[in-house]
C-alpha cells in the first residue's frame, strides 16, 4: 500500500516568485483565469509572506476548489509538471510548525534548487481570508432566507 | 661512599619515575573528540559525536515561514536540510540580517537534517579529559545559555556549544 503511494504521480503547477519556485497540486486547483481587479484577491506574495519582489507581475488568478470567493494573483506560471510522490521530501522538523502555518508541506529536490510545495488549504492567512467570505456569505444567505 | 647512590641521581630517577608515572595517566585517560571551528573572532567546537559533516556552503532555499534564525535549506544529496545561522543564534549579527559564512557542519541531534553555518573550519582535536573545564562564569551570556564546557587549543579558550540546544532554540 505504501509503495503504491510512492509511486503515485502528482501534478504540479510551478509558479515562480523571485528566485524560488512553487508548487501547487493542480488537484487542488478550480480554475487560472486572467487577471481581473476583484477586491477579495489576495497575492501570492502576500500569503507566503515572501518579498516584495520587484518582478512580480500579477497576470493571472488561480481559483481554490472550494475556495472560489478568494482568488490568488500570481504571475504567469512556468509550466505544469509531473513528479512522484516518492521524490517528495518532508521539511526538516525544525521548519515544521513555522512553515506549516504559511502551507508548506513538503519539497520537491531538483537538480539545482528545489521546489517548495503549497497547500493552501493549510496557509492560515488563507483560511483566516477564506472563513471570513464564508461567513459574509453565510450571513447575507441566512439573512435573506429570513426575510 | 662508591656504592651509595649520589644524591642528584636519586633525585633524577625520582622525577623518571614521576614523569612515567605521569605519561602512564595521561594514556590511560579517555579523550574526547571535538571539531574546532571559527565564527567572527571566536573559536567554538562542537563535540565529535555531535558533528556529522563538513559541507562547503552552498545557496540557501528560503522557506516561507521561516525565521532569521533558519535562513534557509539545502539540497543535500536529493534530501533536504534546515540551516541553521549561528551568529544569529548567539547574537553577533544583530547589526545585520545579512547570513555569512563558508562551511556547513551537519550535526547529528534533532532530525539528523539540519546544518550549522560557520566561518571557517579550524581543527579536529581529542583532548583528555581531565583538561575540558566548566564553562567560566565570565563567559559572554549570548554564549552561556548554549554552552557546555571550555577547553585550551593554542593558547585560545574554545568554548563547546551543545548543538542540541541550538536546535531546541530554533524550534521555539
Amino acid at each position: 500500500m505504501v509503495m503504491d503511494m510512492y509511486q503515485n504521480e502528482l501534478q504540479l503547477l510551478i509558479i515562480s516568485l523571485g528566485d524560488r519556485c512553487y508548487g501547487i497540486d493542480i488537484d487542488q486547483i478550480a480554475y487560472l483565469t486572467n487577471f481581473e481587479p476583484t477586491e477579495t484577491a489576495v497575492d501570492l506574495e502576500q500569503l507566503l509572506a515572501a518579498g516584495p519582489f520587484a518582478n512580480c507581475h500579477y497576470s493571472r488568478m488561480l481559483l481554490i476548489k472550494q475556495k472560489l470567493q478568494t482568488p490568488i494573483l500570481i504571475n504567469e506560471p512556468d509550466e505544469v509538471t509531473t513528479c512522484k510522490v516518492g521524490d517528495i521530501r518532508k521539511l526538516p522538523d525544525i521548519l515544521t510548525a513555522a512553515a506549516g502555518n504559511k502551507g508548506v508541506w513538503g519539497l520537491l529536490p531538483q537538480e539545482n534548487n528545489l521546489i517548495i510545495l503549497i497547500d493552501f488549504y493549510k496557509n492560515h492567512l488563507f483560511k483566516q481570508l477564506t472563513r471570513t467570505i464564508d461567513k459574509q456569505i453565510y450571513g447575507a444567505v441566512t439573512r435573506s432566507e429570513y426575510k | 661512599m662508591a656504592d651509595k647512590p649520589l644524591k642528584s641521581d636519586t633525585i633524577l630517577s625520582h622525577i623518571d619515575a614521576h614523569n612515567l608515572a605521569e605519561k602512564i595517566v595521561e594514556i590511560d585517560e579517555p579523550n574526547v573528540s571535538f571539531f574546532i571551528f571559527q565564527l567572527g573572532d571566536y573559536l567554538f567546537a562542537f563535540g565529535g559525536s555531535q558533528a556529522r559533516e563538513i559541507l562547503p556552503y552552498t545557496g540557501l532555499t528560503w522557506i516561507p515561514g521561516a525565521t532569521a534564525l533558519i535562513p534557509g535549506v539545502i539540497n543535500l544529496r536529493g534530501d533536504v536540510a534546515a540551516v541553521l545561522d549561528l551568529k544569529q543564534m548567539l547574537g553577533m549579527n544583530e547589526a545585520s540580517h545579512e547570513t555569512t559564512g563558508a562551511f556547513l557542519v551537519m550535526v547529528r541531534p534533532g532530525d539528523g537534517r539540519n546544518g550549522i553555518l560557520v566561518d571557517t573550519i579550524v581543527d579536529v582535536v581529542e583532548v583528555p579529559n581531565s583538561e575540558i573545564k566548566q564553562v567560566l562564569s565570565t563567559l559572554d551570556e549570548r554564549f552561556k545559555r548554549f554552552a557546555s564546557s571550555q577547553f585550551e587549543y593554542r593558547r585560545n579558550l574554545v568554548t563547546v556549544l551543545d548543538a542540541a540546544l541550538l536546535i531546541e532554540k530554533a524550534h521555539s
